[in-house]
This record gives structure tokens, sequence and C-alpha cells, in this order.
């Protein structure tokens, strides 16, 4: 006699049926909030990662150069602590980028090169999501991969600004020359 | 054509989604105001990191092997009827749980292979499969990694030399990953009661002092436990059992100079004490389960980690001779000393390579005694054990493909000293093994991934299948056999992810492991009853198991897995045993779930789980079959109050609605429906 293969409930087959439908549905929009939050938590997090020689007693200065989704969000982490001191944004743009111990330097900002020529020597982590950002001599660019926001590190870059980055935060990210 | 870029970024939504459930005001984890959502996200959840694979955290397309991640928040929400952390992965595919009580191991299988070949870790340490998931506190764990497929180049085998022998990572190792991130302090007080006469209560604490990261919690938990054997078996009650447990547990974790130079400790203690619902039935049982680790990265691509860890298990039972009398006969005394230790060196070079290489090494003492009703003690067991292994381990990245490749080299000695209460002629064995790992990953696009590995592994024979307990030709019990050789194992997986939306993930794996030099156990006399294992058989497990979830919004997630699964023994030598299925490795196992908002504000879960048949054993004319039903399971919640200081949250948990109470191998029976009520204050 044929054996009858067994069957799997009816709630659990329609729930596989409700699934393989919908896999076929188009994505939703995708809504740019959500990008913009994950880079900042991440600027948030790098901070954690990264050793300065020495550090202002007060707080740590996080400047915000250009104006988009992330970093009109950054202006949020205002008094954060990290690094056993309260997190002090300085977004109005006119931060002596020298003072700074972390520059964010927004997709639209076009000053990069400019404000690079005078970071030159100074110990100050720059980030930004633009695109070849650490390639081009910054020191964390941010970039979208595999459906995720995924991290690039310039460690002669972070070298250069006498910088110490942690080995945990390379071993995240993939390096560039 | 370039991918564009804000849709294929937002393809971690799912990812947070899964987690909707975390935030302490109810609202989806992607909602949060920026301040918040940093301080419940971690760099390792931005990146969708996991750490099982190479003992260095990596981002999960960047491994070869598929790794299902639970993350405390999720952990928090799944049902656990019996307290026991084998049931948090009872909805991932591939896994049978089968805890057999509230006092009892898990007996299931994963991947259609029995228990043994399955390990478990925690923290990359290894720990036994059957007691300490039973014993550990969920509220320690950070996460936990559910690594499909082998494992054996990094991992060793547990020499754990109880009942159940070696256990092995040839199907797969689940890693329990301790919280070793504090970032806020955290206090917590649970209290709840629930069917049974169950009452528990807990306390945590979490906190920093400095450099120096905290946690402390202990709890409580008692219960007049309904009888869980089948009638007239060797399980039934003559009165109510009832059993008491107590845990304790403290985590350090010190920043040394940099937040990647540490040492962290985490010690647990359990006591578990009761009766099983007869007079002389009573157990009492203690364990401590100790992890150290030191972690440096001391140079921009060079990471050092050493781990040891302590596993103590003394187990106390008191036997009756039921159903002929219910007076003592004896107590049987059980300890048993584990000790892992792990050094490993991981080098970053090249474009996301990196090379993995160390040695591990465990040292275990075995003892068991018997004392009888009038005091006397004899010396059953004393058995000790060490093994040693050096494994290296390659990762490339080239372009889309990830390959990976490992050797490892595993020496292990036993000595017997007594076993059954005899000294035994043979008071000794060795074996060396060399095993292999390979695997692959091609990243086609963003939401589409292949993979596929094998490798190899062994299983060393039980002490007493080397050293037999028989004393004379005429007493019974197990003839020795010295040239019992470690059954040889080779797991194979071929898989797919792929993530068609954002709302929508699905997952595809199939698998192959085969077992040669199965180890079989064969009746040689029936008066005097003696047995004698021997190397005469080979099995395979073959199957699938699909995966899909789908998290359309915040309020409404759904899932559904299933996976089938085809076993077979093979021993010409036994035609009783030839042809039939591996034992605990039901056919098919299919899960689904929903979580959702109802009216009010109240959360809601439920989960089904089904289970095909099975067997306990491999002899066709003495087993039995067990399976085909199907458990409803259902968490509420709401919190009754939540502002910037304090939550309250109450719980309700319906486990088992349809009241089926199926039978399970060793008689055990599952007592059916059961209800808890729980709160819980955060501050």
């Amino acid at each position: 006699m044929k054996r009858r293969a067994p069957r799997l409930p009816l709630l659990l087959r329609c729930i596989l049926a409700v699934l393989a439908t919908a896999s076929l549905s188009p994505a939703h929009a995708a809504p740019g909030e959500l990008e913009a939050k994950i880079k900042a938590a991440y600027v948030f997090h790098i901070i954690k990662f990264v050793d300065w020689p020495s550090l202002p007693a007060d707080a740590l200065q996080l400047c915000v150069a250009g104006n988009d989704g992330v970093t009109q969000l950054l202006v949020d982490l205002a008094g954060k602590q990290v690094k056993d001191r309260p997190l002090k944004i300085d977004s109005d743009g006119s931060f002596e980028p020298a003072q700074c111990q972390v520059l964010y330097v927004g997709r639209p900002e076009k000053r990069w090169a400019e404000l690079q020529a005078r970071l030159r020597g100074q110990a100050v982590l720059t980030v930004s999501d633009q695109d070849g950002f650490a390639r081009g001599g910054g020191i964390v660019g941010l970039y979208p991969e595999g459906g995720k926001i995924k991290l690039e590190i310039n460690p002669d870059a972070a070298r250069s600004a006498n910088l110490r980055i942690s080995a945990k935060l390379l071993e995240l990210a993939r390096t560039v020359p | 054509m370039k991918t564009p870029r804000i849709a294929s970024v937002l393809l971690l939504a799912p990812a947070l989604a899964a987690a909707e459930t975390l935030p302490r005001n109810g609202a989806p984890l992607e909602n949060l105001p920026l301040a918040g959502f940093v301080e419940v996200t971690s760099l390792e959840q931005l990146g969708n990191l996991v750490v099982t694979d190479t003992k260095l955290e990596q981002s999960a397309d960047t491994v070869t092997q598929r790794i299902v991640v639970l993350r405390n928040e999720e952990i928090e929400h799944l049902p656990s009827p019996n307290r026991n952390l084998a049931e948090l992965m009872r909805h991932t595919s591939g896994q049978f749980v089968n805890v057999l009580s509230r006092n009892d191991a898990n007996w299931g299988s994963y991947a259609g292979l029995g228990p043994k070949y399955n390990s478990y870790l925690l923290d990359g340490l290894p720990i036994d499969a059957f007691v300490d998931a039973m014993s550990l506190d969920s509220a320690a764990i950070e996460r936990v990694e559910v690594h499909k497929g082998p494992a054996s180049v990094l991992y060793s085998n547990y020499l754990s030399m109880d009942f159940v022998g070696n256990q092995t990572p040839l199907a797969g190792t689940t890693n329990f990953v301790l919280k070793n991130r504090i970032d806020t302090p955290l206090t917590r007080f649970s209290a709840g009661a629930g069917a049974w006469g169950s009452y528990r209560g807990s306390a945590y604490t979490q906190g920093n002092a400095g450099q120096l990261g905290y946690i402390l919690s202990a709890g409580h938990e008692r219960a007049d436990y309904t009888p869980y054997g089948m009638p007239g078996s060797w399980l039934q009650a003559t009165q109510s059992p009832h059993y008491e447990k107590d845990k304790f547990f403290l985590k350090l974790n010190y920043a040394l100079d940099r937040p990647d130079h540490t040492l962290s400790l985490y010690y647990q203690r359990t006591a578990h004490q009761g009766n099983m619902g007869r007079p002389n039935r009573d157990f009492e049982h203690h364990y401590d389960t100790l992890n150290f680790a030191y972690n440096n990265a001391f140079a921009t691509d060079w990471h050092l980690q050493f781990k040891y860890g302590e596993r103590r298990y003394d187990r106390n039972f008191a036997n009756d001779a039921y159903p002929a009398s219910l007076a003592l006969v004896n107590h049987e005394a059980t300890r048993q000393t584990i000790r892992p230790a792990d050094l490993t060196l991981s080098h970053r070079h090249g474009q996301g390579a990196l090379l993995t290489l160390g040695v591990d090494a465990q040292w275990v003492d075995y003892e068991t005694d018997v004392r009888s009703p009038a005091g006397g003690v004899s010396a059953e067991n004393r058995a000790q054990a060490r093994s040693t292994g050096y494994f290296i381990q390659e990762k490339l990245q080239l372009d889309q493909w990830i390959l990976r490749g490992g050797l490892r080299r595993n020496t292990l000695q036993h000595d017997y000293a007594r076993l059954g209460g005899n000294i035994p002629a043979t008071n000794a064995a060795s074996w060396s093994k060399n095993l292999w790992s390979l695997g692959t990953r091609y990243n086609l696009s963003p939401g589409l991934a292949f993979y596929a590995n094998a490798g190899s592994s062994f299983m060393a024979p039980a002490a007493k299948q080397i050293g037999g307990t028989v004393s004379s030709p005429v007493t019974s019990g197990e003839l020795p056999n010295p040239g019992l050789k470690p059954e040889s194992g080779i797991g194979r997986d071929l898989g797919m992810a792929w993530q068609p939306s954002r709302e929508l993930t699905v997952d595809l794996r199939g698998f192959l492991n085969t077992l040669g030099d199965a180890i079989v156990t064969n009746i040689v006399s029936a008066a005097p009853s003696q047995v004698r294992s021997e190397n005469a058989g080979s099995a395979r497990a073959m199957g699938f198991e699909l995966d899909a979830r789908y998290t359309p919004s915040a309020h409404f997630s759904l899932f559904a897995n299933l996976t089938r699964t085809h076993t077979r023994v093979k021993d010409p030598s036994n035609t009783d045993h030839n042809g039939t299925e591996i034992p605990f490795a039901p056919a098919e196992l299919a899960n689904a779930g929903l979580s959702f908002r109802l009216p009010g504000d109240i959360h809601a879960a439920a989960y089904y789980h089904w289970v095909g048949r099975y067997y306990d054993s491999t002899s066709r004319s003495g087993r039995q079959g067990f399976g085909h039903f199907g458990l409803v399971n259902a968490r509420l919640y709401k919190d009754l109050i939540h502002n910037a200081r304090h939550e309250v949250r109450l719980t309700l948990d319906l486990n088992n609605l349809t009241d089926r109470q199926y039978r399970m191998p060793f008689d055990f029976r599952d007592p059916g429906f059961n209800a808890f009520v729980g709160v819980d204050l955060r501050y």
C-alpha cells in the first residue's frame, strides 16, 4: 500500500501561503529617516572605539558640516555621555575644525577639500557617507552594501591624525588605502 | 546596474523590526528618537555581526555558514514552559526540542542527528547540551547564535562523561553569548505565579563603576509540579512532585585601558532540589559554571583571546524499588568537573581576510558513588579524560565570494580507575583525529546569497563502552571493547539566503550528514544480561529547512518554517537495526508564529509547533514511536506604567493551549495546559 505523505496542519499551510504571496509583493517605500538614524547611530558608537592623544575634560565636541538627514539628527545626541564626558554638538558651521574631536561631513557638503587642508595633523576623527570619503583622505566612510550600512576605514589617515582605531572597529570595517 | 541606495540600505530594517518587542515603551525600535535608538542598539547590531563562525565579530554576510541570531529582547518574549534554554530555539528550523520535564534534560535533535551531534557553547566555551540548558539563567544571555552546519574545526567536542558520553558540533553548534556591554544602569524585579503552585521571583541589576561593568542576579522558583510520567511507569507518582530552584549569577567586565582590552568573569550557581513524586525519589543538584575571558586587540590587525571555564555538576538522586516497594534502595551521587580552555589568535590581512589559529584543551574528572540506606558508600566509577586540539582557519574575501577552510588536530585520552564498581582490565584509551572544514558563500546581489559548507567530526566512545561494567563472566552489564573506534562524521550543507523586500526574508538550507563506524550496542547474552558496543554501522540524515519571516509593520510580524528529514541507519550485521531511522530525529518539524497588537495596547505573540513521527531506538523490534502532535503557546503583555524612570509590565503565558499531553521517550509525558502570570518592574 502506498504510504500517504503526512500533511501539515491547515493553519501552518495558510501561513506559508501568506508568506509566499508576500514574496511577490513589491517592497514598501524605504524610509530615508531610518537610513539617517542608522548612520547617526554609527557615528555615536564609532566614537567609543577611537582613542585620542588627549581629550578635553568638559566635553567631547562633535562638529557637523553640511545639511542633510544625518546632520540634522546628530543634534539630538547633544549631552549623551560617551568616553565619560557629554557630547557637545556644533552644527552652526562656525566651528574651528581643529577644535573638534569628531567632524561629520554631510552629503551636500562641498567644502571637504578645504576642511581637509585645515585638519592636517590635527587629532580629529572625520566621518562621512560621501562616496569615496575614506579613499579621499577621510578616516571613516559609511557606505551601503548588501542591504546594510557598512564601514570603511583609512588607517593611514587615522595614523596621520594621531588617532588609534580599535581593532574591534577594524574587524567589522573594510580598510582602504 | 547600481542598486538604488535607499532601497538597499533599508534592508537592515527587518533585523531591527525583529527586535520590535524590545523598546521599553512598546514603540518599534526604528521609531525611537535617536538618543534612545543609540541606547538600545550596539555596533554589533548595526553591523549585523555574528561571532561564532570565526570567534571574532564578523558581518553575517561574510560568513559562509548560516547563523540564526536570537537577541536578548526576543529571548525575553519567547515561551519557555520548562525554563530550559533549549526551548528558546524550539521555533527555529531544524530544531527538535524535547525537554522531558522541568527537572530533566533536553533530548532533542538537530538536522536529523541525535542530541550528541549538536553542541552548546557559553561565550565560545563548551557546555553540556543536556544539563546546562536546564541550569543556566537566560537573563545572563545577550544573544543566542544558532550556527547551522559543521563547526568542529574551531570548537572541540565536549567531554561530558556522564550518561550521554561526548558531544560534538557536527550538525551545528549553539552559542549562548553573554552580556558584555553595559550602557545604562538597570534594575529589575520580577515575580509571578502559575499552574501547579508555581511561584517565581528574581532581582537583577546592572551598572558601571569606572571601567568595570557588572551584572548581579538572583532568583528563586518553586512548584508543586504535576505528575509528568506515564501512568504505571517508573515515573509513577504517589504524591505531588515538588521542586525548588535557586539561581545566582555574577558577570564582571573590566576594560583595562581600551574597550577592546578586557577581562571578564562570569559565575553562576544553581541549586535544584525536590522529589519526583514518591517518598524516596528525592534529588538534590548543584551546578557551578564559570567563564573567564581575556581579550586583547593588541595591534591593528591582531587579536588575542584566552578563555578558561569550569563546569561542576554535583547530582544526587535517591532510588526506590517501585513498583515492588517504595522503600529507599540507595542514593546515587555523580560529581563531574570539566575545565575547558581556549587560546585563539586572529590576524586580519589583505582585503577582509581573517586567519584564526589556536589551541584548546579540556580536563575532566568523573566520579559516581552509591550510598546504601545504612550509610555505606561504594565507589562505582572513577574516570578522567583530557583532550588537546590545534586548529587553523583562513577566511578570504574575493569580491562577492567568501572562501573558508580549516584544519584541526585533536587528541583525546581516557583513564579509567573504576567502572561499574569494578577495576577494569582496560584502564586507558586514546585517539588522535585530523578534522577539516571548507565553506564558501557568494553574494549575488544585496538581497540574495548562496552558500555551501562541509566538515568532519568524530565522537569518542563512552567510558563504559571501552572498559565495560561487568565484574565476572556471569554478571550482567556491558562487556568491554577496548578496540572500539570513535564514530566519524561528515556534515554538508547548501543554502540560499534571500531578502526579496524590506519586509520579507526567506532562507532555504539543504543538509546531508553521514556517520561512519557508528557505535551500536548489541545484546550478547540474555542471562546474564550482557551487551557489547561495536563499530558496526553507518547512518545518514538528509533533508531541508525552509524559513520565512514577514514583517509588514512594526506591530505585526509573521514567521514560518518547515524541516523535512530522511534518516537511515545501516547495520548489515543486525537485521533488527538495519534500515531503521536515527532515534530522536522527527521526519517533519514545522513552526509558525505571529506577533501583533490587540486593542487596549496589549501585545500578543502566538507560536505553533508541529512535531512529526520519531522513534527512541534503532531497534525495530524494541523501539517506540512518538510525535505527530502540534502545540500552541501564547504570550500577552501590557505596560501598566511607563514613563521615563519606571516601567511596570504585566505578562500572561498560556502554554500548550490545546492541552496535548503528548508522550515522550523514557515514559515521560507533557503535563498539558498551563498558565503563568508575571509582573516585571524596571527602573
